[in-house]
């Protein structure tokens, strides 16, 4: 049975035609077919063994790392690039390994060191912008519109994986600042297909008014913060939120967690697919259509997961997301260290040969440390809030660099000694430690300009953290 | 076995056209366009097959509308017809349109506003095997889904770019060429290419081909045939040939076993028309054919108008989807194909076993019975020194046997080629041979081995 959905969508008869009574198969506008052309090559690339991705992502770092040493002062510093430029194929992986990671801060301080004197023709606009992700401390990066163009691909190509509706209604809630209904989804879909409507809320408008919009929009598709959706999916899971059309919820700029996912299927019986992307380094890891967990989009970068010692992580190893994004000659970055944390899975039973990431865990700022050594990435949102604490309408836990903990939290009311034994006896048995925990009622938990909230923030660094 | 046998193709290189972005490659637009449609092909040709019938009829929907708007013949013949409530009943109740139809009725069959969209408009001439010509009207977006269909057939065939094209055709001259010429080098980095007409001599075609030693042959199937026969009589090899691809004419069963003892390769044929573009394509697993239902509609039928069933051999007619400057509409192009079950490859799209040829390429015998017989070299090289021969059914028991051998034959060689014809006729014809200096090859080069008077003395063509 052929289920509508993807490039099926409206019977297949729903591509945009830019030519009179061609309808099928379609002659889609330039842009449109552009962004087709590529999802042709990416059709293809994705069965592709590593080491034959491997041989095409060298290929095309070798041009960039042309580029990068002939223009970008950062690279022209260092004679490792230009030598790694002169290394034959057969030695170019093993000394790819050998060139130096690029962390945040470098890249904060490097600042327009990264960026190119000059682009080639056909690369298009320069745009810039700042992220600071939910740390405060802005990076500002350059992209082309090349680089966009990718993007848009690559985002095209999570719809199709998902199958999803074009024709149906789409709903938003996130960082930007308009509201209201618009005739499309927006870049990429509307570039290739005659789409549904979409609904757009900014994120910080109250939950009242998200829940009463959603109400009133009862969308297919709703795209949004996990944070933000698990407290939708609390309202709805309570009853209070039905959205009897919704197939599907999508994520983006926080950690999911399994137990988020049980909520959203609960709650309205949907399914999460999640997108592991930044601003900087662009749309990085799919999850995966067959199983639920990531490819690495290794056409549009190279994704690699190291131990702490530097070295590739094997499978069921947790190690840092360290990425080479391949095609923005505005402002390369190379052996760039997200400050991410991936655990690396086996092959996939999709039989598509991106690499396989079984869980995206966070920043390095979400995980604990413990005095011994140790590290996790807590889940704190699995904990029965609403039983250890009934007025309780937000929380964050923050760990000091003396590795004590801070509830700051958001209630109706200053927390009972009940309510404090509670929730420490919990958090605490949760956290498998016995750390001192404070605990710290605010008006308002700062939000990200992106409007993210973790719940969990450490202010230990790493060289401070892990284990000797 | 074959000896040269066809290699996995390596990933083809793209082009790109942006300096710096080496893969994936970002072409130029013309290129976009043919990867779009490339795309939308590649998911297509999964669907099941009334899936893909459903969006065929969305499509004819749009070409009717336009036909019964602006072309003169469509207005006359389709008034009344009801097009938002089209189904495939009625839309196999509309007439057909002839040959003769086509030849007479140019002006008719124009479009008088066609949409500035779909791009320059062209006239092309097809003489067919007839002589006489059909002028045909087609669009750039005609033309946009020939090359993508060119570039399905190459990718289903997994072909390597990176090797060298040999090309012997009709409207060529000799030449050595870079790459393998659009559409291909449009999309992909290629190998050399090499091209010959194909009036030139066959020894010096042979010649040419062993000095050019290509990985890949296209040419006339005929000619390709005659090609094989020659190689075999001269015992050379064409050490790099990695597959044979025809066109232009129905392809005999035995030749492809003729190129196999050849070259040690495998033939892979198309069948298209100049008026309709790609109709099939054959399989990439499998020797028969694939209708190219996204660009075209074929109705195989039989003598009563019925669409035929599997296994029954039947009239080709073809509606092409896309072509809004001279739309052809259920237009019966004289060749009779034979229908396929459901292949095993998976594909939705329908399957003809056999393109069998032309209607007066058909053996009408005297009990009735139809059939396109082949008579290769191989039946009559040990009977008679034959150089060349035509079989022409002058009745229906009287064949004439026109052919061009080394000297006269002796009385027990004629009547050892009698009853070779016969038995590949399958019927004790009564057979006149007559040795003749010369057979000449028909304007358009294709060649027929055997031709039918009493076909088209009763059905045209």
């Amino acid at each position: 049975m052929n289920e509508p959905g993807g490039i099926d969508s409206a019977g297949g008869m729903g591509l945009r035609t830019a030519v009179e009574g061609i309808a099928w198969p379609a002659i889609v506008p330039d842009a449109g077919a552009h962004l087709l052309a590529l999802n042709l090559q990416l059709d293809r690339s994705q069965w592709w063994s590593l080491e034959v991705m491997q041989q095409h992502q060298f290929k095309q770092l070798r041009a960039l790392l042309a580029h990068a040493v002939a223009t970008v002062p950062h690279y022209q510093r260092d004679d490792a690039y230009r030598d790694w430029l002169c290394c034959p194929d057969e030695d170019a992986r093993t000394a790819f390994r050998e060139l130096p990671l690029l962390t945040r801060r470098q890249a904060q301080e490097a600042g327009k060191a990264l960026y190119a004197s000059v682009l080639p023709d056909h690369h298009g606009m320069v745009s810039e912008d700042e992220t600071s992700g939910s740390t405060g401390v802005p990076l500002r990066y350059r992209t082309t519109s090349v680089a966009g163009f990718f993007w848009n691909a690559i985002a095209l190509r999570e719809h199709l994986w998902h199958r999803r509706d074009f024709a149906a209604r789409h709903a938003f809630i996130r960082s930007r600042d308009e509201a209201g209904l618009a005739p499309t989804w927006g870049l990429p879909s509307n570039l290739v297909f005659a789409c549904g409507e979409s609904a757009n809320l900014p994120i910080r408008r109250p939950l009242s008014e998200k829940r009463d919009w959603l109400l009133a929009m009862n969308p297919h598709y709703l795209m949004t913060t996990p944070s933000t959706l698990r407290a939708l999916a609390e309202i709805a899971f309570e009853g209070g939120l039905p959205l009897p059309r919704l197939r599907e919820v999508r994520t983006v700029g926080e950690t999911v967690t399994d137990s988020l996912r049980q909520l959203v299927h609960k709650a309205w019986g949907a399914g999460l697919v999640d997108i592991y992307s930044s601003s900087e380094c662009g749309l990085l890891a799919l999850q995966c259509p067959q199983t639920g967990h990531f490819h690495a989009q290794s056409e549009w970068a190279v994704v690699e997961v190291l131990n702490p010692q530097g070295k590739p992580c094997a499978p069921g190893d947790v190690g840092r997301i360290v990425v080479s994004p391949l095609h923005n000659f505005a402002m390369p970055l190379v052996r760039y260290d997200t400050g991410d944390f991936a655990e690396v899975g086996e092959a996939c039973p999709c039989g598509r040969g991106l690499p396989r990431l079984t869980r995206i865990l966070g920043r390095h700022r979400n995980r604990l440390f413990l005095p011994d050594g140790d590290t996790s990435w807590p889940n704190l949102s699995s904990l029965p809030w609403v039983d250890l604490a009934p007025s309780l309408h937000r929380f964050q836990l923050l760990q000091r660099r003396d590795h004590s903990l801070l509830l700051r939290y958001e209630a109706g009311q200053v927390f009972s000694p009940d309510e404090c034994e509670r929730v420490s006896r919990a958090l605490l048995a949760h956290l498998r430690c016995t750390l001192p925990l404070a605990f710290e009622r605010v008006q308002a938990l700062p939000l990200s300009n992106a409007g993210k909230l973790e719940d969990f923030i450490t202010e230990i660094d790493a060289a401070q953290g892990t284990r000797p | 076995m074959p000896t040269n046998p066809t290699k996995a193709a390596c990933e083809p290189e793209m082009r790109s056209a942006v300096p710096g972005i080496v893969w994936p490659a970002i072409g130029s637009d013309a290129s976009a366009h043919l990867q779009s449609l490339l795309f939308q092909l590649g998911h297509s040709q999964w669907l099941p097959a009334e899936c893909i019938r459903e969006r065929q009829l969305d499509q004819l929907k749009h070409l009717l509308r336009h036909a019964t708007t602006s072309v003169p013949h469509y207005a006359g013949t389709f008034r009344g017809i009801d097009i938002d409530r089209l189904d495939w009943a009625a839309f196999q109740s509309l007439p057909l349109l002839r040959r003769k139809e086509l030849q007479t009725g140019f002006d008719a069959l124009k479009s008088t506003s066609i949409p500035a969209s779909h791009g320059e408009v062209v006239e092309g001439r097809t003489s067919g095997s007839t002589g006489t010509p059909v002028r045909f009207l087609q669009t750039a977006v005609s033309q946009l889904f020939w090359n993508a269909l060119t570039l399905r057939e190459h990718l289903w065939h997994k072909r390597d770019f990176s090797g060298k094209l040999a090309a012997i055709r009709v409207k060529v001259d000799e030449g050595r060429w870079p790459d393998w010429g659009a559409p291909v080098a449009m999309l992909f980095n290629t190998g050399s290419g090499a091209t010959l007409n194909v009036r030139t001599d066959v020894e010096k075609q042979l010649d040419w081909l062993i000095s050019e030693n290509p990985d890949y042959l296209i040419t006339h199937a005929s000619n390709l045939g005659v090609l094989a026969e020659l190689t075999l009589r001269r015992g050379v090899q064409l050490p790099k040939l990695r597959q044979a691809r025809t066109y232009s004419e129905a392809l005999r069963p035995d030749l492809r076993d003729t190129v196999r003892k050849a070259w040690g390769v495998e033939v892979a044929d198309v069948y298209s028309g100049e008026e309709a573009g790609y109709i099939a394509l054959q399989c990439p697993i499998c020797e028969h054919y694939h209708v190219q239902s996204e660009n075209l509609l074929v109705e195989i039928l039989d003598e009563s108008g019925r669409p035929c069933e599997p296994g029954e051999i039947g009239r080709v007619v073809i509606t092409p989807l896309h072509n809004f400057a001279m739309p052809l509409i259920r237009y019966e192009i004289d060749d009779y194909a034979e229908v396929g079950n459901s292949c095993p490859c998976g594909r939705g799209l329908p399957v003809l076993t056999r393109i069998h040829g032309r209607r007066r390429n058909m053996i009408m015998l005297p009990d009735g019975r139809r059939h396109w017989p082949s008579f290769p070299v191989i039946r009559y090289s040990g009977i008679a020194p034959i150089c060349q021969i035509r079989i022409i059914q002058r009745t229906l028991t009287r064949i004439e046997a026109i052919y061009t051998a080394e000297r006269p034959l002796s009385a027990g060689e004629k009547q050892g080629m009698v009853k070779a014809i016969q038995e590949a006729l399958g019927y004790p014809f009564e057979v006149d041979m007559l040795m003749v200096e010369d057979i000449p090859r028909p304007a358009n080069m294709k060649i027929e081995d055997i031709v039918s008077d009493v076909a088209v003395a009763r059905f045209g063509g």
